[in-house]
């Protein structure tokens, strides 16, 4: 992070190979476009930039911090743009299972996170996909399904708190 | 708003869509409160994982990486250039704006446009601050040739916020700092003048661009003297004033960041 500061190149350039592949890819299912896409790649390199003084690694991962900035990003686009525009829904089970040159430790990441989402039921994950990567909120979602707020709520909750159990009995195992 | 109304509203927030007021609600309350700060954190780590199960889908072009490299360095480029004396004023300035332009953002929850347009209570401290750093950033430089003046930028209409910074040196090699936060949707260029008190104006330069945080850092080596001038305004494309403020001299160094 120190070479980030910087400005240095060699530190960009390290950040981008561990990082823009998922950022790209997480944008351009929530955009739909390869352009938009990296268009946000390339923003959230620079609002790192532009935060990086105030990254705390005791406080998360650094994984986490990129990603939260880079959907935070890319919903922020979302909901700037029409209904109409809006990428279909995605779920889980569209994902390619056998992506093509990936690095290893990008492998594991994603092997981990598909574990940790395997561990929520249909109805879960479908919620959860519809919140992170349709940017629909609670309640939406509470008006599109006719039912109750707090339900949606508890059951966001309960879901994030799965995925989360499952990850910390990866990272003990 | 309590830990019981943040931890109501935290899944929504680590998911990415809480309403604004919430999210702005909850960055405030976790910088002080560890045990939801914590709840936070966890549950952004478990929303994060739905983003790396999409990881390998799909693979950027390969001109990006060279792309990336060049905006950040084109958000450094002012205070990179600079031969010994100059680089080193550039490294200060450089410091000062990463302190600056990250200022009153939660240390994990970044990047969210709605959460920079900061309630008006949240925006006073982090101008406090923004000052508090820039001065803390380049203390080391204010000395017998060297004079520092710092001040914060704001809009008459309440929306967006800034920060600039002079520095000014005997041989009138002189520097200028702007950052500003939250202008989404300005007629760009921005155009950065400073005024001195007899009516006296330097165009000292442009803002081309703005991130999709509305915000920017720009920083120019001025061919002449600031001395004397302290009066900043940044206009709009129209002309319109988008902020405005006066620079100080560079005193004493506080710290009103928790």
């Amino acid at each position: 992070m120190e070479g980030l500061l910087a400005g240095d190149d060699a530190a960009i350039r390290a950040l981008y190979a561990r990082f823009a592949r998922p950022v790209y890819t997480m944008g351009l299912r929530l955009l739909g476009s390869r352009e938009a896409a990296e268009e946000l790649t390339q923003d959230v390199f620079v609002t790192a930039w532009r935060k990086a003084a105030r990254f705390d690694p005791h406080r998360g991962r650094l994984s986490t911090w990129l990603m939260t900035i880079a959907h935070n990003q890319a919903i922020d686009r979302l909901r700037r743009e029409t209904g109409v525009t809006r990428p279909k829904l995605v779920l889980v089970d569209e994902i390619p299972e056998s992506p093509q040159s990936v690095d290893e430790d990008l492998l594991l990441e994603r092997d981990a996170a598909l574990r940790a989402i395997a561990s929520l039921s249909d109805a879960e994950r479908r919620l959860v996909l519809r919140t992170y990567f349709r940017g629909m909120t609670a309640r939406e979602i509470s008006e599109d399904d006719g039912i109750p707020l707090g339900t949606v709520k508890t059951r966001l909750r309960s879901a994030l708190i799965k995925v989360r159990l499952a990850n910390q009995q990866k990272e003990l195992s | 708003m309590n830990c019981a109304a943040v931890r109501d509203v935290l899944p929504e927030f680590a998911l990415g869509v809480a309403p604004s007021g919430d999210a702005n609600a909850v960055e405030l309350h976790v910088e002080t409160c560890a045990a939801c700060r914590k709840e936070a954190v966890d549950l952004q780590r478990a929303a994060s994982s739905f983003g790396y199960a999409l990881a390998g889908d799909g693979a950027p072009s390969a001109s990006l990486e060279q792309q990336v490299v060049d905006a950040v360095h084109e958000v450094a480029r002012p205070v990179k250039h600079h031969h010994t004396r100059g680089r080193r004023t550039g490294i200060a300035l450089l410091v000062a704006a990463v302190l600056v332009a990250s200022v009153g953002i939660g240390s994990v929850f970044a990047g969210r446009e709605e959460r920079l347009r900061l309630q008006a209570e949240r925006t006073a401290l982090a101008q406090q601050t923004a000052v508090a750093n820039l001065a803390a950033a380049t203390a080391g430089l204010a000395g017998a040739n060297t004079k520092v003046l710092t001040g914060v930028l704001s809009s008459d209409s309440g929306a967006g916020s800034g920060s600039a910074l002079t520095i000014l040196t005997k041989d009138a090699n002189d520097q200028m700092l702007v950052i500003v936060n939250d202008l989404a949707g300005r007629l760009l260029p921005l155009d950065v003048s400073i005024s001195d008190t007899k009516g006296h104006t330097i165009d000292v330069g442009s803002i081309p661009g703005l991130d999709t945080a509305g915000g920017a850092t720009r920083a120019w080596k001025v061919q002449g003297s600031l001395d004397g001038f302290f009066d900043v305004t940044i206009r709009d494309a129209h002309g319109k004033v988008v902020l405005r403020g006066t620079l100080q001299v560079q005193t004493a160094v506080s710290s009103p960041s928790p």
